[in-house]
């Protein structure tokens, strides 16, 4: 779906649609006998960031395999802009840009090289000049296009999560899953993400699920937030209604894990 | 932004071969092998003998060198070339967790298994095409000239007779490559660590002896290729099949095996 750029404001306009971007709807998966997913279930709107939250171990990266087709659910389905990701996993994986788990790279190219290998895999990047013009501007986006020309493994943790965060962007999609990104970041890598993730929502119209264990970080960016405790969904809402009565997101998520 | 309708054939394999040549351990395969192949130009010139089996030896010429080039170079690329990039195309970047940057794209996985196997393929396919060029030629320059010479059941053939023989034991050979490549493949889904992949490459190739004789092409590739081509019968003789057989065989179960597999790595 096109974004409108609202050249006055010179921020994007999300067009109202009938239906979330994200539909996940009764997702259940275990592994042996184990249950990782229990019956979860939410939504994401257009433009928001929601904010996925859970102790470790708690299904987050799963859930995320999910919703990126890496792994198929045992009941359930998610939906991205309409198409089943596990009926039609390439036109849901066309809405979508992630990073899962760590940003792990082929380290044997540089990271221009990885952006121009992952772009011959997009279909609305069909010819090199396209190619090319995308890769230099997701680069400059994440303001890594002085460093592309070196080895992926000389870089540094934080500009390895900027270059996961480019090449999820690589197809323009509209939503973007970023998988714990503020890892292993110092407190100046924190505060340029944050900057990054409000920048790619307000100038780029785009819908994001981040998840992480920064409490502070996720009240300053999410609209809206998510919690899985052992597999299952306890709360979905805007950050307001999970704050509610306490000092903040911190304390209301300790409260929620502890009752 | 257009999202457009599908990822063409040709910009999977572009991406997959650059993954590929972008290996240090690609080129340092590939230049040991090409040394092995002069090499063995040098042996064979010294010995001015080759054997079709253990027990039929050949006075080698200008026209019947090209296909014996191939014996001792055919265990190199099933033993060493061909499952070190098996394991490293198939396994390498599953096992670190850097395909997943692939995975989660809008493509096929099936079609992105094939394309590995399309690109090694590729691959393996030039270094047979050089060491036929290096045999056909060299043997031109450096062995006894003839005008007439007899191979394993085609009798005495003549220059344009001895090159379709040669030709069409290299065609064999590298159909017994891609068969492995596919073998590797398949392999490779189960355990996606390179070294165990390795590992496991070579304990299909020495385990298919236990199955069945007619596995024995995997082992002593050349002399399963003559005993084809010269029509001797026994295990032999169900080459063609058998090799049709593997290449549908891990066609079908490596398609499957990547659209249907769970990616927790």
């Amino acid at each position: 779906m096109e974004n409108m750029q609202d050249k006055r404001a010179g921020r994007v306009v999300i067009p109202q649609t009938e239906h979330p971007l994200v539909e996940i709807g009764n997702v259940t998966k275990k592994v042996r006998r184990r249950t990782l997913l229990k019956d979860v279930s939410f939504n994401v709107e257009q433009g928001e960031i929601c904010g996925l939250l859970g102790p470790n171990g708690a299904g987050k990266t799963t859930l995320i395999r999910v919703m990126t087709g890496l792994i198929r659910p045992d009941s359930g389905d998610v939906f991205i802009g309409g198409s089943s990701v596990v009926r039609q996993r390439e036109n849901a994986a066309a809405h979508i840009g992630a990073i899962v788990e760590s940003p792990i790279f082929f380290p044997y190219m540089t990271g221009r090289d990885n952006l121009e290998n992952l772009a011959l895999l997009h279909p609305n990047l069909p010819d090199r000049k396209a190619r090319r013009k995308r890769v230099n501007e997701v680069l400059e986006i994440v303001r890594m296009d002085k460093r592309a020309d070196e080895k992926v493994k000389t870089y540094s943790l934080g500009m390895k999560q900027r270059l996961g965060i480019a090449q999820a962007l690589l197809g323009d999609p509209e939503l973007l899953i970023l998988d714990e990104p503020a890892n292993g970041l110092d407190p100046m890598g924190i505060r340029e993400l944050r900057e990054l993730i409000l920048r790619l929502k307000h100038e780029f119209g785009k819908t994001v699920l981040v998840s992480s264990h920064l409490l502070d970080e996720l009240q300053k960016i999410c609209d809206r937030i998510v919690v899985i405790r052992e597999g299952e969904r306890v709360f979905a809402g805007s950050r307001e209604e999970m704050i509610g009565r306490h000092a903040g997101l911190e304390e209301a998520f300790v409260e929620m894990m502890t009752t | 932004m257009n999202k457009g309708s599908g990822v063409g054939m040709g910009n999977l394999i572009r991406s997959e071969a650059q993954r590929v040549f972008k290996r240090k351990r690609t080129w340092a395969v590939a230049i040991v092998y090409i040394v092995f192949v002069l090499l063995e130009c040098l042996f064979l010139t010294m010995m001015n003998t080759s054997f079709y089996d253990a027990e039929h030896s050949v006075a080698l010429n200008s026209l019947n060198t090209a296909p014996f080039l191939l014996r001792e170079l055919a265990i190199l690329m099933n033993f060493v070339v061909i499952p070190m990039l098996a394991a490293d195309s198939f396994g390498g970047d599953v096992s670190s967790g850097a395909l997943r940057l692939a995975l989660i794209r809008p493509i096929s996985r099936g079609k992105l298994f094939l394309v590995k196997w399309l690109v090694l393929g590729m691959l393996v396919g030039g270094l047979t095409l050089f060491t036929w060029a290096a045999g056909t030629v060299f043997a031109g320059i450096a062995m006894p000239p003839a005008s007439e010479t007899t191979l394993m059941g085609a009798g005495a053939v003549g220059r344009m007779g001895a090159l379709g023989f040669s030709l069409g034991f290299y065609g064999v050979a590298l159909c017994v490559f891609l068969a492995l490549i596919g073998v590797g493949g398949v392999v490779a889904r189960l355990v996606p660590n390179p070294v165990l992949a390795y590992i496991g490459i070579l304990a299909v190739i020495v385990g298919g002896l236990y199955v069945s004789d007619a596995l024995v092409f995997l082992l002593s590739v050349s002399d399963s290729i003559f005993h084809f081509l010269g029509r001797t019968g026994g295990s032999d003789a169900s080459l063609g099949w058998i090799l049709c057989a593997l290449l549908a065989g891990c066609a079908i179960i490596g398609t499957l095996g990547w659209q249907r597999r769970e990616w927790n790595q």
